[in-house]
């Protein structure tokens, strides 16, 4: 069973984040770990020891109850039908203890707060860091994210590294997953507006959209 | 499934195209630690929907 990793704090993004964690592991069957990562405080340029402090009691309840209403919210009315869910605390930086456990993660899910709220222009830290730092696939989660119905599409973007075709497996199963239609897309960069430059690099898109149409229908047959 | 070409900035185009739906993108910068390229910063930025960066063959 694949595991989806979700990181939270008592932020709107980190509830955004777990949301779609939920939904998601449970379209594809995975299992999920909620990491909540705290630090003691620091006095005189000490961080005080983990075990004299402990974790904050509120941001625990809280956290705890969050994923207990978007449990209930998702339809989960018993814990038997729900994803396995387990919540694991680290006393540590939250990006190091995300980097760290998304080793054994399939997915690793944040929100996104954005670092000038006033200007939405910059990733938060956390955000950043993960994607740094990824191990596998880092899904990032906007704090007003609205999770799409099971209509709504998958949409990969391609490009001509060999990157891309790991993104077009892992699109390809989320859509079939969610039911939802995959499109791929190829994006002819600016500079290439010119017409000799646009004919060549259309004509190159082309190649790699079909290359990403049959890796897809591969990785996911019932693709629609 | 479908298939697109479009023409503009990567990320910008990307980002207004998808309409709030799950973008996927490959994460070669990220996976040879250079930290996430530029249209995977940007759309992560600007996306009004979640977007996922798959850095290997990992799942």
């Amino acid at each position: 069973m694949s595991l989806v990793l979700v990181g939270v704090d008592e932020s709107g993004a980190s509830q955004s984040a777990l949301e779609w964690a939920l939904d998601d592991a449970t379209r594809t069957g995975a299992s999920i770990e909620v990491l909540y990562a705290w630090q003691p405080p620091v006095y005189g340029g000490y961080p005080a020891h983990p075990l004299a402090w402990g974790p904050p009691e509120e941001a625990l309840r809280s956290c705890a109850a969050a994923v207990r209403s978007m449990l209930f919210r998702a339809g989960h009315e018993s814990p038997d039908d729900a994803p396995p869910c387990t919540v694991t605390i680290v006393a540590d930086s939250a990006a190091r203890a995300l980097e760290r456990a998304s080793e054994r993660a399939d997915v690793l899910v944040v929100g996104e707060r954005p670092a000038w709220p006033m200007v939405r222009v910059a990733l938060g830290s956390v955000a950043l860091a993960c994607l740094r730092h990824p191990h596998g696939v880092v899904v990032i989660v906007p704090e007003r994210a609205r999770l799409k119905d099971g209509a709504a599409r998958v949409v990969a973007g391609l490009d001509e590294d060999e990157h891309w075709q790991h993104a077009v497996r892992w699109a390809a199963q989320e859509a079939s997953a969610r039911g939802a239609g995959l499109e791929l897309v190829a994006v002819l960069p600016a500079h290439q507006w010119d017409l000799a430059g646009l004919s060549l690099g259309q004509a190159a898109s082309e190649r790699v959209l079909e290359e990403g149409v049959r890796r897809a229908l591969a990785a996911a047959p019932e693709s629609r | 499934m479908t298939s697109t070409v479009l023409v503009g900035r990567p990320g910008e185009a990307l980002t207004r195209h998808t309409e709030g739906n799950l973008l996927v993108l490959g994460g070669h910068a990220a996976a040879r630690g250079h930290g996430p390229g530029t249209t995977g910063r940007y759309c992560a930025e600007h996306a009004r929907g979640p977007v996922a960066v798959v850095a290997g063959p990992h799942f």
